[in-house]
Formats: C-alpha cells, sequence, structure tokens
C-alpha cells in the first residue's frame, strides 16, 4: 500500500506530495495584504538665493577701478516651516597673473544692508545667520580692491552653506 | 566564499554612503563674481591744502569741484598731494597724465613730476617725469603725456605728490582742474 513515485532517482511517497500539494493550495487562498499605497515626494529646495538653487550660479560681473570697495546685494528665501541656519563663505579667488590670494588684492567681505536697503553706504549690519521660516534676508557682498591691486580680471566665488 | 560575503557587505556600505551623501546639499547657492579691475585715478582738485600752492590729488574720486582754473608763473610750482596711500608696495606701472590747460602764448613746455613723499608731503623719491607742450592760449585743450615707474617700495603713511612746473619765463600757464578734467591714470607697465 506505500505508493511511491520515482522523483529525480528517489522514491518519494505519494503521501508526502499530496501533503506538499494540500499545503500550497492552502497558502494561495490567503491574502498576504489588502492592498498597497506608494508615496512618491518631490522635494524642492526650501532655501534659495535670488530665487535660484544650488546648481543654478548667479553671476554678477563688476567693472571698476583700484582703491574702492564694490558692493552687491542678495536675498536669501526661507520656504520651509523651520528656520535655516546658514554661513556664507568665499570658496576661491582667482585674479590676474601674478596674483597672491593671500596678499594684496581683493579682500572680500559679507554683511548686511542698512535700514535704507543699500549696501556699501556706511550703515551695514553683519551678515545674517539665519533666515526664518517662510522668510527673507537680504545680505551684501563686499568686493574690496586694495589701491595697488593688480589691473586685470579677478574671479571670486561664494557660497551659502547650511550651518 | 568568505571573500564574496566581504565584498558584498562593503558594496552595501559604500551605496548607502552615496545615498546619504547625495541626499544633503552642501551648499544652497553659489554666486560667481567676476571684477575687471582697472588702476587708480588720481584727480587733482579745487580743494585747497595751504595756498597757494598746495591742492589736494584725490584717490578715485572725481568729485574735484568747480573752481577758478590755477594758475602760476614762469618756474613756479603747484602741487598736488594725495592721502596717505596705506599700501607698502605698488607695482611697476605707467602713469598717463591727462591735463587740461592754456597758457599765455603757445608752445610753452609744462614739466610734471610724479613723486612719493612722507606723511608730511616732504619729497622722498621721483617715481617718473614727463613734459607737456601747451599749444593753446586763448582755449583750454586737453593734453596727455606718460612716464613709466619701476616698482615702489613704500611706507604706508607715505603719499603721492603731483608737482607742476612752468620752464619759461614771464609766462603764465592755467590748469583747469574742475570736473575731473586734469588727473594721473595708472595702468600696469
Amino acid at each position: 500500500m506505500d505508493r511511491r513515485i520515482k522523483i529525480l532517482g528517489r522514491d518519494v511517497p505519494v503521501i508526502l506530495l499530496t501533503i506538499i500539494a494540500i499545503t500550497s493550495l492552502a497558502s494561495a487562498a490567503l491574502l498576504s495584504y489588502y492592498g498597497e499605497v506608494v508615496g512618491t515626494a518631490t522635494i524642492e529646495q526650501s532655501v534659495k538665493i535670488d530665487g535660484k538653487i544650488w546648481n543654478q550660479t548667479i553671476e554678477e560681473t563688476i567693472t571698476g577701478v583700484a582703491g574702492n570697495t564694490y558692493a552687491t546685494k542678495h536675498t536669501i528665501t526661507n520656504d520651509a516651516s523651520q528656520e535655516a541656519q546658514i554661513s556664507i563663505v568665499t570658496v576661491s579667488k582667482t585674479g590676474p597673473e601674478n596674483y597672491d590670494p593671500e596678499g594684496a588684492g581683493v579682500t572680500v567681505s559679507y554683511g548686511s544692508p542698512g535700514q535704507d536697503g543699500e549696501c556699501g553706504d556706511g550703515n551695514d549690519g553683519p551678515a545674517p545667520t539665519s533666515v526664518p521660516a517662510g522668510g527673507s534676508v537680504d545680505f551684501c557682498i563686499y568686493y574690496e580692491f586694495a589701491i595697488n591691486a593688480y589691473p586685470g580680471t579677478y574671479t571670486v566665488t561664494t557660497e551659502v552653506q547650511p550651518q | 566564499m568568505r571573500g564574496k560575503v566581504i565584498i558584498a557587505v562593503f558594496g552595501m556600505i559604500f551605496l548607502l554612503m552615496s545615498i546619504t551623501y547625495a541626499g544633503i546639499l552642501n551648499y544652497y547657492g553659489k554666486i560667481e563674481g567676476m571684477a575687471e579691475v582697472r588702476g587708480p585715478i588720481f584727480y587733482a582738485s579745487c580743494e585747497s591744502l595751504s595756498q597757494p600752492v598746495v591742492y589736494k590729488l584725490l584717490i578715485n574720486d572725481n568729485s574735484t569741484g568747480d573752481c577758478e582754473p590755477r594758475q602760476f608763473t614762469d618756474g613756479n610750482l603747484k602741487w598736488f598731494l594725495s592721502d596717505s596711500l596705506g599700501i607698502s608696495s605698488f607695482y611697476p606701472a605707467n602713469y598717463t597724465f591727462y591735463v587740461k590747460a592754456r597758457a599765455d602764448e603757445p608752445g610753452q613746455v609744462l614739466h610734471l613730476e610724479l613723486w612719493i613723499t612722507d606723511e608730511e608731503g616732504n619729497k622722498k623719491s621721483l617715481i617718473c617725469d614727463a613734459d607737456i607742450t601747451i599749444t593753446t592760449s586763448e582755449t583750454f585743450s586737453e593734453y596727455s603725456a606718460y612716464c613709466i615707474g619701476d616698482s615702489l617700495t613704500l611706507d604706508k603713511s607715505d603719499r603721492i605728490a603731483w608737482i607742476m612746473t612752468g620752464s619759461a619765463l614771464a609766462k603764465k600757464y592755467y590748469i583747469d582742474v574742475s570736473n575731473g578734467n586734469t588727473r594721473i591714470e595708472v595702468s600696469k607697465a
């Protein structure tokens, strides 16, 4: 009565195969889950400079004379619901031939406009270190050229970084 | 088998680090400022430092005022003296003089000298000099000349003096210093 079937050269009892078949059918009949929700989130950059995001470099051109300081104004906006801590840093300076980045030439510093909203008129404040939730702050970049700065082209790269 | 496990573990760590790194911005924004810078400009001004010969030489400030032409006779001097420069060196440079002038009689030579002085205005060293010949007597014209100066070693309190000297006897020179007409432009030699 002990009936067997030969599978891959071995004798397997029919009763064992029957049990496996029944278990498989029972398992197939039960739902593992009732449904599935796939969430897709597109996140935009919350802190922007002059409305631009990290990969959109802002370019500004100055034509000037050695011995003068030139100021430009920019706006940082924060669309998030929490304050953003920031720091404004100079990441590179290049100049004409013989220019020494550590020596005389161009000095870059940062501040904030005075109450009149203008940069470089003597009423400026310190550079901002945070941007309020849902708000904005202005900041100034000062390019100060020493009177003995070599005439030529200078390039300064500034980044607004998360703290 | 063990080697494959190690490679797989390192692969997972690398992948996780890459995902974490990619998820955080290093900076919110970047500003690239490009500046085309020329040498300084020194403007002869109406502002008197001491009568009757010394006037202020303004640095990069063309608000020289609106005044009657400065005038002098013969070999007398007119000085234009800057504030302290606040630097310890200067590169070899071309100094181009622009002078709006006339003389009593055409053909008069005006001698121009550029000096480094100490804080009190005492001459220390001549940078360079040049002459212009004034060809107009009735109306003012702009004349130019240039000279080349070597590199300079300076004290921070040193100043620049532009000295104008007439060369003809009994002749009168008139220099129009209003509105930035009379100046020195500096460029790299």
